[in-house]
């Protein structure tokens, strides 16, 4: 059965591009557009790796990752944080919270298959 | 007994005028005194003024670097998907290419990087004016790897404009603890000013080299339209542009070289410039200590 990757990014095009190039190497793709609903498709649809953006409307991307690991539904699904903050403090924080790994946006989409492979191993 | 009268009237006199004069004095201090408030609290308004404008300086200072800050987020958002998507064509993963059509991705997306490497110096200025470090990812470094690599990139446009850029490698460079995006940020910031400022046919040299401290010297020069003495250091200035005809032509926005020399010094470096004169080339040399 195809491995299923839950996107959560705000920003339309990007979104679709992740989950085409996902899509592509046989992955299945779900996208949630916000913090909330990206929490609410994670313990729902049990994703087997989660892409998850820093700078979301609503709850932000760090938040979303603590919530995500208090929940026992969802606390082992490993997350890589997805985001233009590349500063180091930013980085440290989304690994604080949880985070198994990080990519920072603009990335190589093949670059970024690599990290979603090496994590669903 | 008469005399005795007298004196006491004489004293009582000289009581009175003094006394007379004491009010004098008085009322002249309390008017001087009152003069002076008036001063005081007027000096008082006017660095209650100067205060208010220094915040109001500072508040402003800082919506300009939030703005840019912000500015170069929303700049980088777009680039995601246009890289992204430029990087899935040209696999061939959405359907076979002609070679005309990868040529012209192949241009696109050299500038995708370039505008790219405008908004991560955008970014860094911001940074470097509200005194937030600029974050640096050291890993175990080649150099000559690095040159070579960042040399790679830009000898296509030396190819359009008949330069020659090469690489010399003197002697055994060590490896270093070393950003690998930021110096070759730096290089590739080096390289493109000696391709502006090189006209058609000129020479582009990279050196890299040993020297004392130990560290590695990292040399770019070009036998292009040089700078005179009292630019050399003005160069490293925020926004500047040499002022000629030339400089228009070749477009920038006069943060290569500061952002470079923040990126050395990050690494416990140097950069400086040298050149003989206007007309006869110029060399931009950096050093990384070996630790």
């Amino acid at each position: 059965m195809a491995k299923k990757i839950l996107i959560v990014e705000d920003y339309p095009v990007t979104a679709k591009m992740i989950a085409e190039i996902l899509e592509m190497e046989g992955f299945e793709a779900v996208i949630a557009p916000d913090g909330n609903s990206g929490l609410q498709k994670a313990a729902a649809e049990k994703p087997d790796l989660i892409l998850l953006d820093i700078r979301l409307p609503g709850i932000d991307g760090l938040e979303v990752c603590s919530q995500l690991r208090a929940n026992p539904k969802t606390k082992d699904i490993p997350v890589i944080m997805v985001s233009v903050k590349t500063a180091d403090e930013d980085v440290k924080a989304g690994l604080k919270r949880g985070a198994n790994d990080y990519v920072a946006k603009p990335f190589d989409p093949f670059k970024l298959l690599e990290v979603v492979k090496k994590h669903l191993k | 007994m008469n005399s005795r009268t007298e004196l006491e009237k004489k004293l009582e006199k000289t009581n009175a005028k003094l006394s007379a004069k004491n009010q004098q004095l008085e009322a002249k201090v309390a008017a001087r005194t009152a003069d002076l408030e008036k001063v005081r609290k007027a000096n008082l308004l006017l660095m209650k003024d100067l205060k208010e404008d220094i915040a109001k300086m500072q508040v402003v200072d800082r919506m300009k670097t939030e703005f840019l800050s912000m500015v170069s987020h929303e700049l980088r958002t777009p680039l995601t998907p246009i890289k992204g998507y430029l990087a899935l064509i040209l696999s061939g993963k959405m359907g076979k290419l002609g070679p005309q059509q990868h040529q012209a991705l192949e241009l696109i997306t050299r500038q995708a990087e370039h505008l790219h490497s405008l908004i991560d110096n955008v970014l860094d200025v911001a940074r470097l004016d509200i005194g937030k470090p600029i974050p640096v990812f050291k890993q175990l470094l080649s150099i000559e790897t690095l040159i070579e690599e960042t040399a790679a990139t830009m000898r296509i446009q030396a190819g359009e404009k008949k330069l020659t850029l090469s690489v010399a490698i003197e002697g055994q460079i060590p490896t270093l603890m070393a950003d690998e995006i930021k110096l070759k940020r730096v290089l590739a910031n080096l390289i493109g000013n000696a391709l502006k400022f090189t006209p058609e046919g000129g020479e582009i040299t990279v050196r890299a080299s040993l020297v004392e401290g130990p560290a590695v010297q990292i040399e770019v020069a070009d036998n292009g339209i040089g700078l005179a003495k009292e630019n050399l250091g003005k160069v490293f200035d925020k926004f500047y542009q040499v002022d000629s005809s030339a400089t228009r032509s070749v477009g920038g926005i006069g943060m290569g070289l500061p952002i470079s020399r923040e990126l050395v010094r990050l690494h416990g470096g140097r950069l400086w410039a040298e050149s003989d004169g206007p007309g006869r080339g110029s060399r931009f040399i950096f050093t990384l200590p070996v630790v």
